[in-house]
């Protein structure tokens, strides 16, 4: 619980630093809904999983997402994989894909550096593996909702690539609720919107 | 003191019946625009009620409801009228109006009518209130129309369920599937469609309670099918219907699913199979550019099928109800009338003779509206019903008094009889012999003969319009009851099993009256952002114990305060802030202490608040929403026994391929 505790203060310091050393000239302004567009991946882990942790070990995972200006900000659609394996027969392995959405605010540092916070909202969904002790196949799946907010660290690099560090805390709400958090180092590209998506997206 | 003078204020002044939440409502009617339903979030018909302001709801699993339109009921008969297109849709089933078995979804509603008090409308009388949903005309050439949506209630064990920490499934709501194609010209349409809902009662106060129910008794598959055609012919409009629904069918899973039917003198739910089926003809002939004729002629079939063929006897409730009428309209510059005359005829198919298997009422009907000096405006209106020996009388007058630009007085006065057959319910048919509560072992009686009821509805409202940015109203309501047919239950439960035991009496000289206070608001805050509030107060209730009980189940309070933002068009936010006081319901008194605080005789106050996003794309042939219910997370329940409602997540997507061919 001090752990989760000291995990949670740590987080809210992060990223209040990063707050206060902030330019807050926004160059978002100049972007209009839906005018690029970012394509990115990452490799992400889960450092904190709450009571999994006594039953359950994270193995590296990935993440892939789009981004684009939407409203004072940017929004995100993405997926994150990530497996999980049981330290006893009793917990069988899953794969664990969270189907998110989210929003969130860039901040422009000295260049080349920019800053975003926001939230994101989605679905966890577990696959199981199917063992003997799984009598029913209705088990294997799980879904269940999930909230958290993210932070993200952008090293800008020439022709539209950043490479960006960033960590998103997040709770499924699970009976017993499950609280994550996952730090990812990825890279991007952007793009200018394309005529045909950006007509989709209006 | 200042609650006397608070109640005193409000006395005097009265109340609105409606929400004026959309530019289009009058006081009489609440109407809720695609627009409301679609930036809601919500998916399914009956989510519907949610969104009435003046609905009262009552639901164990979340799906299937019973509603109250505005207090126009002593309880929670379901005897409102549903109309569909200007054709009544009979859901002849005891206890529960699932208009879920529409076989369409929200997807193909334009708008929403909700009369809140009695008038006359598509040949109807609606002393109970109605709901005509209207479905889009399609667009022209080819379209088709697909949506899917699902949802998923917080709670679940997640992968704890293979831990020691194991915490039983909460609930799996939906899938939901519905497609249509159409053909749309300027003077013909075609429109086919087809639904498929699965529901699973999971939620574990449920299922504690159903333990010995299969499984496929407890997840429910829902097959709709329907087709409609207009046509602008012999100078009108002519609308052909046709819709089936049944459930049980495992068109897309592999395994059979049944329908649950809350069963009120089992005191819990009976696995059955509806089966509906209707088909009708209505419309309207020009005969002059002012006068008309128009018509409406149905017949629809009510099956409840009996899955659990090991339990004798089966279930045999079976009816066929044929509705027809003719009306003449007249319209000039300052009034407007008609005179109709109307037939039902419900039959009551049983393997036995009842003392009559059927009965047919003959109604005849008219209104009028005069407009005096652009300054008053009446409505008066009335029905006689005769079922060949007894005749019901009906009669109101809906005013408007404009005092000023701004300023209007609006009053509502009605009062109406009811025979025992135009509730065509459980009792009226058990009266008649119909025996499956004898066969089943359950005991009932029924207090005299069912009477001829008695209500008389008043409302009175002040409204205050600003142009279309701002308006609020507030007025008051007032019901009278006599020689009502009201049921009562005092249910027992068995600490072992978790089933009830009762012995249903109906009452059938129950009185009483309610009065209260409403208030309605509007604002178009900017060209982004609106904002509206409904509250209603029921301060005083008057009458024989049955009334009184059955009026406690009802919130004292309800306020919901809806404030949305949409920037363009294409994108909305909508947060929905709902207040319900405690309510209180007398037949579980034991229920607390016999199931050890499992389960409770009353629901306890709640603010719930729902957040609702949706995104169009594609210029408006996608459209995708997402709908967070009970942010909060409150002990949200609307029925002693049923299910408590957390925090769930509503996912819909939408594709509207409108005039690609």
């Amino acid at each position: 619980m001090g752990h989760l505790l000291l995990l949670k203060i740590k987080y809210c310091l992060f990223i209040g630093l990063l707050l206060s050393s902030a330019n807050f000239l926004s160059a978002q302004d100049e972007n209009s809904e839906f005018n690029r567009i970012t394509v990115g991946f990452s490799a992400v882990k889960d450092y904190l999983y709450s009571d999994l942790q006594y039953y359950w070990e994270p193995q590296v995972g990935f993440e892939g997402y789009f981004n684009t200006p939407f409203y004072f900000g940017n929004i995100q659609a993405g997926v994150t994989y990530c497996r999980y394996i049981g330290y006893t027969s009793q917990q069988p392995n899953f794969l664990s894909m969270i189907y998110y959405i989210q929003w969130e605010k860039e901040i422009y540092l000295s260049s080349p550096i920019s800053i975003a916070f926001g939230g994101r909202i989605g679905l966890m969904d577990m696959t199981f593996d199917e063992t003997e002790s799984i009598t029913e196949k209705t088990l294997l799946n799980e879904s269940d909702l999930m909230v958290g907010i993210i932070s993200k660290l952008n090293l800008n690099l020439p022709e539209g690539w950043t490479i960006t560090i960033h960590g998103s805390y997040m709770t499924v709400f699970t009976s017993k609720k499950m609280e994550m958090v996952y730090a990812g180092i990825g890279l991007t590209k952007t793009f200018l919107t394309p005529d045909w998506l950006k007509e989709f997206f209006e | 003191m200042k609650r006397v003078l608070l109640i005193l204020f409000l006395f005097c002044v009265h109340l609105s019946a409606q929400q004026i939440g959309s530019a289009y409502s009058t006081y009489e009617c609440e109407i809720i625009t695609r627009e409301e339903i679609q930036s809601g979030g919500i998916l399914r018909l009956s989510d519907i009620f949610f969104q009435i302001g003046a609905s009262e709801v009552k639901t164990i699993d979340g799906y299937r409801i019973q509603t109250n339109i505005n207090l126009l009921n002593p309880g929670w008969d379901q005897n409102w009228i549903l109309m569909v297109d200007g054709q009544r849709i009979d859901l002849d089933y005891p206890y529960m109006k699932n208009i879920n078995l529409l076989p369409f979804d929200l997807s193909e509603v334009d708008y929403i009518e909700v009369f809140t008090l009695p008038q006359i409308s598509s040949g109807e009388y609606s002393d109970k209130g109605m709901i005509h949903i209207h479905t889009v005309k399609p667009a022209d050439g080819l379209s088709i129309h697909v949506s899917t949506s699902s949802a998923s209630e917080i709670g679940d064990p997640g992968p704890f369920k293979y831990t020691d920490t194991n915490t039983p499934n909460i609930d799996q709501i939906g899938p939901y599937y519905s497609a249509s194609i159409s053909l749309g010209s300027e003077k013909l349409s075609l429109r086919m469609g087809v639904k498929h809902h699965m529901q699973i009662y999971s939620d574990p106060l449920i299922r504690k309670r159903m333990a010995n129910y299969a499984w496929e008794n407890k997840e429910m598959k829902l097959l709709g099918a329907y087709a409609k055609v207009e046509v602008d012919l012999l100078n009108g409009k002519h609308i052909l219907f046709a819709a089936h629904a049944h459930t049980g069918d495992p068109l897309f899973y592999s395994v059979y699913g049944s329908d649950l039917l809350f069963f009120n003198p089992y005191g819990a739910e009976i696995p059955v199979d509806p089966i509906f089926n209707h088909v009708g003809l209505s419309g309207y002939f020009n005969l002059t550019p002012s006068a008309s004729i128009n018509y409406q002629f149905k017949f629809s079939s009510s099956l409840l099928d009996f899955p659990m063929y090991y339990q004798k006897p089966a279930f045999d409730w079976n009816i066929n109800n044929y509705n027809g009428y003719v009306e003449f309209e007249n319209r000039k510059s300052d009034s407007e009338g008609l005179v109709g005359f109307g037939i039902n005829h419900v039959k009551f198919v049983t393997g036995y003779q009842l003392f009559g298997n059927s009965f047919t009422l003959f109604r005849i009907y008219g209104k009028y509206k005069k407009n005096y000096f652009d300054i008053i405006s009446q409505t008066y209106f009335g029905s006689f019903v005769f079922d060949g020996t007894k005749t019901a009388v009906k009669a109101g007058v809906n005013s408007q008094i404009k005092m000023s630009k701004e300023v209007s007085f609006l009053t509502g006065i009605s009062f109406s009889n009811r025979l025992p057959e135009e509730d065509n319910n459980l009792w009226y048919w058990s009266m008649k012999g119909y025996g499956f509560l004898n066969s089943y072992g359950l005991n009932y009686s029924i207090e005299d003969e069912l009477s001829i009821s008695k209500q008389f509805i008043a409302e009175a409202e002040l409204h205050f319009d600003a142009g279309e940015r701002f308006s609020f109203a507030f007025g008051g309501f007032f019901r009278l009851y006599s020689n009502q047919n009201i049921e009562h239950h005092n249910y027992i439960i068995d600490p072992a099993t978790y089933l009830f035991d009762t012995e249903t009496v109906v009452g059938s000289n129950q009185n009483g009256s309610v009065f209260g206070p409403k208030f309605t608001f509007d604002q178009q805050i900017s060209s982004s952002f609106h904002h509206k509030i409904y509250y209603r107060y029921i301060p005083i209730i008057d009458g024989t114990d049955e009334f009184y009980d059955v009026m406690l189940t009802f919130p004292a309070h309800k306020f919901v305060y809806t404030i949305s933002y949409q920037p363009v068009s294409s994108f909305s936010l909508n947060t929905m802030f709902t207040y319900l006081s405690e309510s209180f319901w007398p037949e579980y008194n034991s229920i607390n202490t016999d199931s050890s605080n499992l389960y409770s005789n009353n629901l306890k106050e709640r603010l719930l608040i729902d957040l609702a996003a949706q995104k169009f794309f594609w210029h408006n042939r996608l459209r995708v929403s997402i709908l967070l219910k009970n942010i909060l997370g409150k002990e949200d329940k609307y029925h002693p026994i049923g299910g408590i409602f957390d925090m769930t997540l509503f996912l819909q997507v939408e594709l509207i391929l409108d005039s690609i061919l």
